[in-house]
């Protein structure tokens, strides 16, 4: 695809109005800005990183005053990672990343095509449909998980694939999120579309999904992080350990007798990181859509 | 715009229908209904203990637990699947702060996929309420005299044996011996007869901390009724519930305001830090910047493995002029009534709680004492107690098992007496005023106890 | 409630004035059955797995019984809210829920915008910036809350950041007055990055055309923001608004890792007392009673912010 400039709310895109000097000290000013406050939202991580490479000994001996060990171990060590590939934290991994990934992809489908509907196809009682869609994200999750762990219990549904993934399916915000950036694509392009004796599900393959990407990557945000950091139904649904997901093998390193800090540190910053690489290899994608240089193709 | 040739509409609609099959099938998932009744159902197939027979068919029984990690508890069910081929222990550990969650998920809709599952004991009472719990009396009818007697008093509820009880517990005052010698303070002895006081501890703890010590005194559980209860126990305070079936709350007595007066005051003063959870306080004591530890010996191995950490125990100490009183109490074996594997089952709670002394010799790298008095004597055998930096510890935990051991309180409604008194210890800690703390840990409690009365 | 629905300029859907009725027909028959096909998987997935619970939900708020016990609940009418309604604790629990979502949505909302514009100003090697910002909402909330407990400490190494420009030690999460501040803290390092992703998103929707046109009309950065980004960003900014109240409505991971609701209640937000009495104290029927109070107060809010934003549309 080819690569439009990014707008510039800032600045005037392509105009000599202003001094091409001055406009250079700005954006030193603002690369330095964006530095900085990635920096600062990024130091907590960076201490967890660090923590996975040392004792928790020495982790808690540095935790209560300023110094550079803090974010920097003293002793390095794989001791933690060793010790979590040796609980089968590998296993636990797996089971997120599967849980996640069709989550996110059937996901992505479901709320997508519901989106559409709301947005783009007029039909009596959308309004009614959308409200319900709102409503139901509304209602908190954890709140309910309890009375459904009970009913998925009477379908035969714990300690299986499909009851991990299916709550992260109902996502009504996913489909919010959809439905707000479908309403942003000019209609007209769809009425075009209409003429030529497209159907909706062309006109919902061809225009809408490819216009939307960004929107349809920060979809998968939300499903993805739904499942990423599920801990409560999992406990509640699943009865073995080799079911456990990431989160849930976490929180089972605390026993009544027992506490391994380290390895908590450790299996938290991979979760952390994984996201990350994700996120990184998908900002190409998260260039200025078609949408908004017209339609050239 | 020229648009590229798509499968024809219909075919597209059949593709996005697929998603609502996942549905359909969910929808048409038949419900077991559960009938619930109350009382008190029986497993079949429950016999007494003497005449069980491994089963000839392989079986598999399935066990929640929240005491041990699958770690901790891996060479005990080694060793049962060596001696009984035929059963399979299914373990599956769960955290402790949602133990209660997944254990009333599971039991009150009669799962029968949970066979065995962990009974911390002072809920005893609350589990028989609701119904949760067998009655092993005719099971094992002659327990008294071979587990100790605070476990099988733990373990009994309305006079009936509902559990099996493995595992006990004990305090001891670990201290730095770096940071005492530091502050030139002659280092406590580990008889019992020479139990520290408070008072004592408290003045050592700032003079350790005047040369030093980061802080001077960290309780293991700083929030927890278990390890705290005995502070009002010792100023003759109670154990904070009375009254018919103990579910008056009695928070607003002399021991009760006086002992959480000091209590406050630790932080106060800063000779203990506000705002460290329950689960990072050996951490401190074990990168040496505490001076004194009132903790369990199960943090003995953890301590131990710090080369470079020296340390001695002593008694777990008491006020002055007040009652010896120690924490005590651990975990029980209960069997759901809807169990249909009653007599494996039973099998695994014999090996866990009887056989040859018990679990706790498979277990020692975990210094958690067992209940099984013939256990015992393996259990202070431990490799842990032979370091010389816990010397007298043997001595001390068989001492304040027959002794000075006290249970908590007993009560329907105990999970929200412990819940509420969490709060109240972290506010008091955090600097409430104790009188308000209490008076409203009282109205909350009496308030959740209204629906048992 | 009423729901925005749709652009007034361009309803997509809307055919131009048809000859024949039957057509017309046809195309709404047409439209009914493709919204149909298009919506069946989405809704019944959410009427069995968040709608059907919620009913369920009702019924347990009207019936009590014993903890956990295999005795069926008795019915007990409005007892339950009756029992919430005079009891101080819960009072002061809505007080505090909305004192902090008063505080923590503008917060949070201004945050994300202004890092979302900074970040879509063709800086070099922005895709890594924007990553690092969102990275919290990444970090499981189990790991993010032992962090932070331990970076907030009285005598933690925020404590010592601030002693050496000569602040005083300060409680944090350990003071009645503070806590609300702390959560506000540790939500909105979570939060702000995002949401902020979202908000990138629709900004790289807005035409340049636009910005180009204001440009030569002279407007400076400010009026280009106001005139320009703003209205042209509302969809997004309204999704964001909405999202963002819900989920400070729903969280309670925090309070139960560092707080449990304390110092004396202050952060015994309304989510965090729902998931205590469900989780902790095995009570559904007091849980799920104050669940029916929060799902009011949100669909009131949520209500006002999509006629806020439709006002906003009309004007």
């Amino acid at each position: 695809m080819n690569r439009t400039p990014l707008p510039h709310p800032g600045a005037p895109a392509a105009h000599a109005l202003t001094a091409p000097k001055r406009r250079r000290t700005g954006r030193v000013v603002l690369t330095v800005l964006a530095v900085v406050v990635a920096l600062a939202f990024l130091v907590p991580v960076l201490w967890l990183i660090a923590s996975t490479f040392r004792s928790s000994t020495e982790t808690f001996a540095n935790s209560s005053s300023m110094n550079w060990h803090m974010l920097w171990p003293a002793h390095w060590t794989l001791e933690n990672l060793r010790s979590a590939v040796d609980n089968g934290f590998l296993r636990n991994l797996a089971n997120s990343v599967i849980v996640a990934a069709v989550t996110v992809v059937l996901g992505i489908a479901i709320s997508a095509m519901a989106a559409f509907a709301l947005a783009v196809v007029d039909f009596p009682g959308r309004r009614i449909v959308f409200g319900l869609v709102v409503l139901s994200f509304l209602v908190p999750f954890e709140a309910i998980a309890i009375p459904l762990a009970h009913t998925f219990s009477d379908w035969g549904l714990t300690n299986n694939f499909p009851a991990l993934v299916l709550p992260g399916l109902g996502n009504g915000l996913a489909i919010f999120t959809l439905r707000q950036f479908f309403l942003g694509i000019p209609p007209e392009l769809a009425e075009a579309a209409r003429v030529d004796g497209a159907g909706w599900p062309r006109i919902f393959l061809r225009i809408y999904l490819p216009l939307t990407r960004p929107a349809l990557i920060g979809t998968g945000l939300v499903l993805f992080l739904f499942q990423w950091q599920a801990y409560l139904w999992p406990i509640l649904v699943t009865t073995s350990d080799d079911k456990d997901v990431a989160p849930v093998a976490i929180a089972k390193t605390f026993a009544a007798f027992s506490s391994d800090y380290g390895r908590v540190f450790a299996e938290t910053a991979v979760l952390a990181v994984i996201p990350a690489v994700i996120l990184l290899g998908l900002q190409r994608y998260f260039v200025a859509s078609v949408a908004s240089t017209g339609s050239k193709n | 715009m020229k648009l590229p040739v798509l499968p024809r509409p219909a075919r597209a609609a059949t593709k996005l229908a697929g998603g609502a099959i996942a549905v359909a099938l969910l929808v048409t998932g038949c419900g077991s209904g559960s009938g619930s009744s109350g009382g008190s159902q029986q497993p079949a197939g429950l016999t007494s203990a003497d005449a069980l027979k491994d089963p000839t068919e392989p079986v598999t029984i399935n066990y929640a637990g929240a005491a041990y990690s699958a770690d901790d508890i891996k060479p005990v069910l080694e060793a049962f699947h060596k001696e009984h081929p035929n059963i399979t222990v299914n373990y599956q550990a769960v955290p402790f702060d949602q133990f209660n969650s997944v254990l009333s998920t599971r039991l009150s809709r009669k799962d029968t996929t949970l066979d065995l599952y962990d009974v911390d004991m002072p809920r005893t009472d609350a589990y028989q309420a609701r119904g949760w719990l067998t009655d092993l009396s005719k099971a094992f009818p002659d327990l008294a005299g071979k587990v100790d007697k605070t476990s099988l008093d733990a373990a009994t509820s309305d006079g009936k044996l509902v559990a099996m009880p493995f595992q006990t517990s004990s305090q001891l005052l670990y201290y730095n011996k770096s940071l005492l010698k530091k502050a030139g303070i002659p280092f406590p002895s580990a008889k019992p007869a020479d139990r520290p006081t408070w008072e004592a501890v408290t003045a050592d703890a700032k003079k350790a901390q005047q040369a030093g010590a980061k802080y001077g005194l960290v309780f293991d559980q700083v929030n927890r009724y278990y390890q705290l209860q005995p502070l009002a126990e010792s100023l003759g305070g109670g154990s904070g519930a009375g009254g018919d079936k103990n579910l008056t709350p009695e928070l607003e007595t002399a021991g009760w305001e006086k002992s959480m007066d000091w209590y406050s005051s630790l932080f106060k003063d800063k000779i203990s830090p506000r705002g460290v959870p329950v689960a990072q306080t050996p951490d401190l004591f074990a990168s040496g910047q505490v001076a004194f530890f009132p903790g369990g010996p199960w943090w003995g191995p953890k301590f131990a493995a710090e080369s470079k950490l020296d340390f001695g125990v002593a008694a777990y100490p008491s006020f002055k002029g007040g009652k010896a009183v120690t924490p005590t109490g651990g975990w029980s074996l209960g069997l759901n009534p809807a169990s249909k594997k009653a007599v494996a089952s039973e099998i695994f709670m014999k090996f866990m709680g009887l056989d040859n002394g018990g679990f706790a010799q498979y277990m020692p790298s975990l210094a958690v004492p067992p209940s099984n008095t013939a256990g015992t004597a393996s259990f202070y055998d431990e490799k842990i107690f032979k370091d010389p930096r816990m010397a007298g510890a043997v001595e001390l935990t068989k001492y304040e098992l027959a002794h000075t051991a006290t249970l908590r309180a007993r009560t329907t409604g105990y999970v929200e007496f412990e819940d509420t008194l969490s709060k109240t210890y972290e506010d008091i800690s955090n600097g409430a005023s104790v009188k308000s703390a209490l008076s409203s840990a009282t109205s909350t409690i009496n308030q959740a106890w209204a629906k048992y009365r | 409630m009423t729901l925005t629905t749709h652009h007034p300029a361009g309803d997509g859907a809307k055919p131009p004035p048809l000859p024949r009725g039957t057509l017309q027909r046809r195309r709404l028959l047409g439209n009914l059955s493709a919204a149909a096909i298009f919506l069946t998987p989405a809704l019944a997935l959410i009427v069995v797995l968040r709608l059907i619970p919620v009913v369920q939900a009702v019924n347990d708020a009207t019936h009590t019984s014993l903890p956990g016990s295999t005795l069926p609940p008795r019915y007990v009418g409005f007892d339950n809210f009756t029992a919430l309604f005079s009891s101080h604790a819960f009072w002061s629990s809505v007080q505090q829920t909305l004192i902090f979502n008063v505080l923590v949505n503008p917060l949070q909302i201004v945050l994300a915008l202004a890092l979302a514009v900074l970040l879509t100003q063709n800086l070099p090697a922005t895709g890594i910036w924007r990553t690092l910002i969102f990275l919290p909402a990444a970090v499981p909330m189990t790991g993010s809350a032992v962090v932070w407990g331990i970076a907030l400490r009285p005598d933690g190494p925020v404590n010592a950041a601030l002693a050496s420009v000569g602040i005083h030690q300060q409680p944090f999460l350990t003071g009645q007055g503070q806590v609300l501040g702390s959560i506000i803290l540790i939500a909105s390092w979570i939060g702000v990055g995002y949401w902020m992703i979202f908000l990138i998103a629709g900004l790289n929707d807005i035409p340049t055309v636009y910005y180009e046109a204001a440009a030569i009309d002279g407007a400076g950065p400010l009026r280009r923001f106001w005139s320009v980004t703003l209205p042209l960003l509302r969809r997004p900014l309204l999704f964001v608004l909405v999202a963002d109240t819900v989920s400070n409505f729903v969280l309670f991971a925090p309070m139960q890792i560092l707080t449990d609701g304390g110092p004396q209640g202050k952060s015994n937000f309304l989510m965090y007392d729902i998931f205590h009495n469900s989780f902790e104290l095995s009570d559904p029927h007091t849980a799920a009673a104050e669940l029916l109070v929060l799902l009011v107060l949100m669909i009131v809010i949520v209500a006002v912010q999509f006629r806020l934003l439709r006002s906003a549309e009309e004007s």
